[in-house]
């Protein structure tokens, strides 16, 4: 055992204990450490968008490089702080109407082509057991998800059953997945406390 | 993204391989156009099926009105570009109505600042709507931290601190989903989480009382709203899923009896 | 039976610590046989042409980096080894890049890799999808400063991507865990401008990725920390990855074992 010396490794040891200590129960070492924590990133987003965006943009896009245009954008950006005039507060929803709208039509550019590929490769000939368990499989949980049909109707209704298990046999491989997922994020933890702060070596 | 600049443009304008997509995104947009002009005029539109949990909202509202305590609604961690954060939305209105109604504490947490300016609005005008504008309480609509774990241990702190009888998870989750969820359900709430996120939908699924399996999620937020666009922009979708389901079923049996005829294919990768 | 179903969940947290930490100081070396996907994904990495050029986006932050970590490892190492040029960049993901630096200029020393020339960090650049498309037709506009805020244009290799085109880059290897992630680059860069992109996945997004590499659209997967091991294999550098075979194999057994007891606990109860 040889002990880490490093203040960078005792903040890390002693900040992953303190959140383990919640798997007891709640308690003051838990609070302090989720409150620290959240001050901590609350501090660490304000440096980050003002060195990632706010100088960037007004010292160096607009004050440098003369791209004006950027302004019209950091006011309809500003309105949001509308809300806090009650008077004129309608105000603060043009951002929010621009951001939404602009979002809504970005994705609807680009995302058609990522899935009428998946669309396309799903033309699978169907000359084998799993193939046809494939295509089963595509028709039967797009069944289960249309709305307006009702389920009561025996085939509808049969063919969206399958669909469901389809699903649920697909949500039992994400959940072990994701178990065992979590066991590394607490194994790479661990490692952190064991080898790098108590200096065992495995 | 669809002006060409050196491919040769199809009828002038459409970059070549992108006129499947740009036909596709149409004739979604003519199906929603449609729906959603009949349901304004009150003409009749194919109706959205009750959801199988969807009273759970009620019951879980109903519940915590009789504990005396509040009811929590999560809209998940990311932004107001996020589709599945505009389906929360459209459900918190329903939920912070209820609340109002019973005179229920609500209590909305949010990562991300634009959702938190807008639901504030929402949850705002839905008092207002029930009567009861001096309610709401703007300090119960809260904007956490957009750091997502410093968000995530915030909302452990105040189910902790301020109890709430029901928890309401739906919109976009990731690592957090289980941790919110397990937390709630051992501290006895009736749980109801909804996510299009698959690889959280496990988590919901096995904590919660209720889970809205991923596009339900849109389908529950137009059915609780009645609100027309949402309504005639679900059912539009569902037209296009039918759809999907037609050529995927005519593309695979083609693949089976004509393998070269690649027509169909080629069409999608116009 | 009832009790099956109500064991604390403390004697699972135990139990499960001490399997982690007894496997971890104490490994068995189990056997990793090595998948079909692993060879899929190292041999799209191999077969890149000579002096190819490719981008290297770590697409995570602290929470994810147990398992991204030794994945950016083995990509950096195969592509050094293969003897291109990389750019690290990524979009959103603020911490990715400080992350990964240490690791890839130990490499760097290692194959004596000059920085500027051979490889660069752009560090995190913010702005997501919007950064990733103003990047396809200028990077050098989009990204105008390395990791270190110094301008670009000082470093050579920057001459050999103005944008990122196929022209430019001959494959993106985007280690995901969230969004935005791989799908994103599909979306906005890969899938319009047909460059390869080979992702290495948290072992939790596996599932929901999978479609994407049947569809060809992913030219290779890293699945998860198993995953990883293999590449790890396949490269000739062992590494965290494989250290943590023995420890997941010996957790997933153990879990395994409470679902069925959890189970078995349910149908009794139930039958009652």
């Amino acid at each position: 055992m040889n002990l880490s010396t490093n203040p960078g490794i005792w903040a890390q040891a002693i900040c992953i204990l303190a959140v383990y200590t919640y798997l007891y129960k709640d308690n003051p070492i838990w609070r302090f450490a989720e409150t620290t924590y959240l001050g901590l990133a609350t501090a660490y987003w304000f440096v980050f968008y003002f060195h990632n965006y706010i100088v960037v943009f007004v010292k160096d896009n607009v004050m440098q490089n003369g791209e004006w245009h950027y302004i019209l954008a950091i006011i309809l950006g500003l309105m949001i702080f509308f809300r806090y005039v009650p008077s004129l507060a309608w105000l603060a929803r043009y951002p929010m109407s621009f951001w939404v709208g602009f979002g809504t039509g970005y994705v609807l550019g680009f995302a058609p082509a990522v899935w009428l590929t998946q669309v396309r490769t799903s033309f699978i000939a169907l000359n084998s057991v799993e193939n046809v368990l494939i295509v089963i499989g595509i028709l039967a949980t797009l069944t289960y998800f249309f709305f307006t049909i009702a389920k009561e109707n025996p085939v509808v209704g049969g063919i969206a059953e399958v669909g469901k298990w389809y699903i649920m046999i697909a949500l039992g491989s994400a959940f072990g997945n994701t178990v065992l997922y979590r066991w590394n994020l607490f194994l790479s933890r661990a490692n952190t406390i064991i080898v790098d702060w108590l200096g065992v070596t495995p | 993204m669809l002006l060409a600049q050196e491919a040769k443009p199809v009828l002038g304008v459409l970059a070549q391989g992108q006129v499947a997509d740009f036909v596709v995104v149409l004739l979604l947009g003519i199906f929603i156009w449609v729906l959603i002009s009949r349901a304004r005029t009150g003409r009749k539109i194919p109706e959205i099926k009750k959801i199988a949990g969807l009273e759970a909202v009620d019951e879980a509202i109903g519940r915590a009105t009789e504990m005396g305590r509040p009811v929590d609604f999560i809209p998940g961690i990311q932004s107001i570009d996020e589709p599945q954060t505009l389906a929360a939305l459209g459900m918190i209105s329903h939920v912070a109505k209820q609340c109002a109604r019973y005179d229920t504490r609500f209590l909305a947490l949010t990562c991300d600042p634009l959702p938190y300016a807008v639901i504030e609005e929402i949850t705002r005008q839905a008092y207002l709507e029930e009567g009861r504008p001096d309610a709401f309480n703007p300090d119960d609509v809260r904007f956490l931290s957009a750091e997502q774990f410093a968000f995530t241990s915030s909302v452990i702190g105040i189910f902790e601190r301020e109890r709430p009888a029901a928890n309401i998870m739906v919109g976009s989750f990731y690592a957090e989903s289980m941790i919110l969820a397990e937390t709630g359900s051992f501290q006895g709430m009736i749980q109801i989480g909804g996510t299009a996120n698959t690889h959280q939908l496990p988590f919901f699924v096995a904590a919660c009382d209720y889970a809205l399996i991923g596009e339900e999620i849109y389908a529950a937020s137009a059915y609780l709203s009645k609100e027309p666009v949402l309504y005639g922009t679900v059912v539009g979708q569902d037209w296009l899923k039918m759809l999907v389901w037609l050529i995927i079923l005519v593309g695979s049996v083609m693949a089976t009896v004509a393998p070269d005829n690649t027509w169909l294919k080629d069409l999608l990768q116009l | 039976m009832e009790k099956l179903m109500k064991i604390d969940r403390r004697i699972i947290y135990i139990i499960g610590v001490c399997v982690v930490v007894f496997t971890m100081l104490y490994p068995i070396g189990l056997p990793v046989k090595i998948s079909d996907l692993a060879r899929q994904t190292y041999a799209a990495v191999e077969n890149l042409p000579d002096g190819s050029l490719v981008i290297i986006s770590p697409m995570y932050d602290a929470g994810a980096m147990g398992e991204l970590h030794p994945m950016f490892t083995v990509f950096f190492y195969h592509a050094a080894k293969r003897g291109y040029k990389i750019v690290v960049v990524n979009t959103s993901w603020v911490q990715g890049p400080q992350l990964v630096h240490p690791i890839a200029e130990e490499i760097a020393k290692e194959f004596g890799l000059v920085y500027g020339e051979d490889w660069i960090n752009l560090g995190s650049k913010p702005g997501g999808s919007v950064f990733l498309q103003a990047a396809v037709t200028d990077l050098w506009g989009a990204a105008l400063t390395d990791y270190t805020n110094r301008p670009i244009a000082s470093f050579p290799i920057m001459n050999r991507v103005p944008k990122i085109t196929a022209e430019f880059v001959n494959a993106c290897l985007v280690l995901d865990c969230g969004t935005p992630g791989a799908p994103t680059w599909l979306t906005y860069v890969n899938e319009p401008e047909n460059i390869p992109l080979i992702v290495g996945e948290i072992q939790m997004s596996v599932p929901e990725n999978m479609p994407y590499v049947a569809s060809g659209q992913y030219k290779g997967m890293i699945a998860g920390s198993r995953g990883c091991a293999e590449y790890e294999l396949l490269v000739g550098r062992p590494g965290k990855a494989i250290k943590a075979q023995d420890t997941m194999s010996s957790i997933a057994l153990l879990i395994t074992l409470f679902i069925v007891l959890g189970n078995i606990g349910y149908l009794t109860t139930k039958k009652k």
